[in-house]
């Protein structure tokens, strides 16, 4: 929004200036926002940190809750062999019976366990009685498979549950070599072995087999001498269904299972995946990955631990990265203002100072301020203009002296009494350097306060000039139209006078002439007696009569001429004149003038067409188009031209005429005041002009129809030519 | 026939207008007292009361109205006063009649009919 006010465009002024915010004054306020930005970045890099931190927590905890779950699944499962250990040493035969008992609680209870088996060890001596003793056990057609003439057979004998693993009943798990391979471990080193992930039965089917060693009598025996002392029974082995039981082993999700993804490897064997988590991507690299080992056994399988994609993604520290940022820029912006405060201030005034100096320093107005003794204390450069006084001269110099010798005392006795802190105003005429007088119209206040008048002043002297100018003008127009009703007056007096002198010595020529015309005297005496008085009277009016002219050229400078000029063309001609004057294309004239070419009119040329453009330019005030009719008579019974001139109609024009009194001067004159467009003074003046021509001239309005003005002016028919005779 | 009323006094500033009003007046059987100022009339018109007055308006020192107001005020309320005047506008003789004079003529006058107009303003046959 744009500034509107004196202030707000100052203050935005003082904003763009530049002196205030200089790096002198304002450096500290730099330091700070280096500091600021300082510590913006440590900021960063601590929540960054924190962010870091907390989202290695989370993963962590994810990822030793998964391993956890797995870890816990596996000691379950070693559990189970154990136990099974545990409890076949108790029994000094093992018998199928038992077996199966303690067998089937597992198998029942867990869909990981595929087989809970146990695998005498059988030499090739031993075979027979092996197999004789194994179909005794109520399994009739118990046979060691694959068939092969070896030192020693490891037939799976007892076997939990038998319904889904009678075929792998009698199955020589020696013939694989991982397997073998595990239960010769677990023989010697007397512990809890495993495989890695092998194909079980069906290439679909793999798992681990863990084994429990199981010696024919629970004497501790060194491992080196188990071979020559043969103790060793045989094992018990537990097959587990690897990726059910990693499956069960995770099926209880927890929160953080969705902040990781993970895969299980098998490290033995071909390092193939075992199980996977169902959002594991192969091609993806994490944030953050952890390898976990997990013992199965004396085994160990490999647990990848990823964050899923957009794990622990934050914008907390670039959040805070810009926050601190702006913080930063805030309190620079707000140290800077501190800093500057005074100085913007200062500088405000600064400017609203000038500002107000340049307004009074270009102001055409005297402005300045004078002590309570009237000496000049400032004025500013309109008294060059007004006064032809330089400003530095002024200064020192007393208001007082300034003044015209006539106009101070009075100037001293309105200051004098004017109130503290109220202005007043007075017009006082002050010569210019230049030997001039001006008036200058001044208002002061006068303030006790601060020990000064404060002036404001303005030339007056065209305004009182004209002032004066219009008071003597209207003087000179009340005087002037004081002198028109005086030669009105002295020259309707003299008529009157003249008529009653006239008449008076008529009376005694006329008498004496009908009395000597009737013979009615009584002697030669008498008779010369009235011929000498006739004669007297006579005489009287002769000398009146010359009186008479000089009257007529009282108030004029000369007698208006007439001529004598061909009334028709005469009259086309002012017509045209006077249209050409007021240059409307769209009006025209139609002349009928009716044997009027033999007339000739007794004018002067010069008040006609005055007459006729002012009537013309009068009655076409408002008229956009129309036709003035023009109709010229001749009246010869009283030797005159009769012209009448139909204008257009004008509503403005009829209103004026319906009020237009020509006859009388007086309401005329009051009419002028509200004759806005000179339509009445125009008439009046062509009525004037008419009038000083012999001739007459009245108006009308006819509405609609448009108004009519008549004139007459003298005329007389053209003297017929003489043919001269020879 | 003798007249009832015959004695007329002139009241004319005018030398020439008033010889010719006292010639024309005497030759009409009046008999005519003529005077050049109002005053001096006035005097002789109170000491002989004459039938008619004939005075001019426009007189030198009383004008004739004022010898109007002066017969009427002294009890000359019959007395035939007839006024004279050269300013014959419109409304005068209305105007004379509303003062108190009896009739007016105005100038210039008709010699021929001047002696039968104060006749009959004086009410005389």
């Amino acid at each position: 929004m744009m500034s509107n006010t004196y202030d707000s465009v100052l203050r935005e002024a003082a904003k763009k200036g530049t002196s205030v915010f200089s790096f002198k004054k304002t450096y500290p306020a730099y330091i700070v926002l280096v500091l600021a930005l300082a510590a913006s970045v440590i900021v960063w890099k601590v929540v960054s940190s924190s962010v870091e931190a907390s989202n290695r927590g989370v993963f962590d905890k994810a990822s030793a809750s998964v391993v956890s779950r797995i870890e816990t699944q596996v000691r379950d499962h070693e559990g189970i062999l154990k136990s099974m250990e545990a409890v076949l040493k108790e029994f000094p035969v093992l018998t199928r019976d038992v077996f199966e008992l303690y067998a089937s609680i597992p198998t029942k209870t867990r869909t990981t366990i595929q087989s809970v088996t146990f695998a005498e060890y059988v030499t090739k001596e031993t075979l027979d009685d092996f197999i004789f003793f194994a179909q005794s056990e109520r399994f009739p057609y118990y046979d060691v498979h694959p068939k092969g003439n070896k030192p020693f057979y490891f037939p799976a004998f007892y076997v939990m549950p038998l319904e889904q693993n009678s075929k792998f009943q009698g199955f020589d798990l020696s013939t694989d070599n991982e397997t073998l391979k595990a239960i010769e471990e677990c023989r010697d080193a007397k512990k809890l072995t495993s495989t890695g992930e092998i194909q079980l039965r069906k290439p679909d089917l793999h798992g681990f087999r863990m084994f429990m060693p199981v010696f024919k009598d629970s004497t501790k025996v060194v491992a080196s001498e188990l071979k020559t002392k043969g103790l060793f029974k045989g094992v018990i082995m537990l097959e587990v269904l690897a990726h059910e039981m990693f499956r069960v082993a995770l099926s209880q999700r927890v929160a953080t299972d969705t902040a990781i993804s993970f895969t299980i490897l098998d490290t033995v064997g071909t390092g193939k995946e075992i199980y996977s988590s169902a959002n594991f991507k192969k091609d993806f690299i994490p944030t953050y990955s952890q390898t976990f080992d997990v013992k199965i056994g004396n085994k160990a399988f490999n647990i990848q631990v990823h964050s899923i994609p957009g794990f622990g993604a934050s914008n907390l520290p670039l959040l805070a990265f810009i926050g601190s940022v702006i913080t930063s820029l805030l309190l620079f912006a707000f140290t800077i203002s501190i800093l500057t405060a005074r100085s913007r201030a200062e500088d405000l005034a600064e400017r609203a100072t000038r500002s107000q100096r340049r307004i009074v320093d270009t102001s055409q107005d005297l402005i300045g301020v004078i002590g309570i003794d009237g000496v000049w204390k400032s004025i500013n450069g309109a008294v060059q203009l007004a006064l032809s006084m330089n400003p530095e001269i002024v200064v020192g110099k007393s208001f007082y002296d300034m003044i015209l010798d006539d106009d101070k005392a009075k100037v001293m006795k309105v200051i004098s009494e004017a109130k503290d802190e109220e202005s007043t105003t007075f017009d006082v005429r002050m010569p210019s350097s230049r030997g001039e007088t001006r008036w200058i119209s001044w208002n002061i206040t006068v303030s006790k306060t601060d020990g000064l008048m404060y002036a404001i002043g303005r030339d007056v002297t065209e305004a009182k000039l004209a002032q004066e100018q219009i008071r003597i003008k209207g003087k000179q127009l009340e005087l002037s139209q004081q002198y028109t009703v005086e030669m009105s007056s002295f020259q309707s007096l003299f008529l009157s006078d003249a008529s009653f002198f006239f008449r008076t010595e008529l009376t005694g020529i006329i008498g004496y002439l009908q009395l000597l015309a009737g013979k009615v005297y009584s002697s030669e005496q008498e008779h010369d007696e009235y011929t000498a008085l006739a004669s007297e009277s006579a005489e009287a009016m002769l000398s009146r009569v010359s009186d008479l002219l000089d009257v007529a050229q009282t108030g004029t400078s000369s007698m208006i001429d007439f001529e004598n000029v061909p009334l028709s063309e005469t009259i086309t001609h002012n017509i045209e004149h006077a249209l050409l004057s007021v240059r409307n294309p769209n009006v025209t004239t139609l002349f009928s003038t009716n044997g009027v070419d033999t007339h000739l009119l007794s004018a002067n040329k010069s008040l006609l067409t005055q007459a006729f453009d002012l009537l013309i330019s009068s009655l076409l005030t408002d008229v956009q188009s129309g036709t003035i009719d023009v109709n010229v008579e001749i009246n010869s019974y009283e030797q005159v031209a009769e012209l009448q001139l139909l204008f257009p109609p004008s509503d403005s024009i009829s209103a004026v005429i319906d009020k237009l009194q020509l006859a009388d001067h007086s309401k005329t004159l009051i009419n002028l005041a509200s004759d806005t467009d000179d339509v009445i003074l125009k008439i009046a003046q062509a009525q004037s002009k008419i009038k000083m021509q012999r001739g007459t001239l009245s108006i009308d309005s006819l509405g609609k129809d448009g108004n009519v003005v008549m004139i007459t002016l003298p005329a007389k028919k053209i003297a017929a030519r003489r043919r001269k005779v020879a | 026939m003798q007249n009832s009323k015959n004695t007329v006094c002139v009241i004319e500033d005018n030398t020439s207008i008033r010889k010719l009003f006292v010639m024309i007046l005497t030759k009409g059987g009046f008999t005519v007292t003529d005077f050049e100022a109002g005053e001096p009339a006035l005097d002789w018109i109170f000491e002989n009361q004459p039938d008619i007055v004939i005075t001019d308006i426009m007189l030198p020192d009383v004008n004739g109205t004022e010898i109007l107001t002066a017969l009427r005020t002294e009890g000359f309320k019959s007395m035939t006063i007839i006024a004279l005047t050269a300013f014959a506008r419109q409304g005068d003789q209305e105007k004379y009649l509303t003062m108190g004079f009896n009739g007016y003529i105005s100038k210039p006058i008709d010699p021929q009919s001047f002696v039968s107009e104060v006749k009959q303003i004086a009410g005389i046959e």
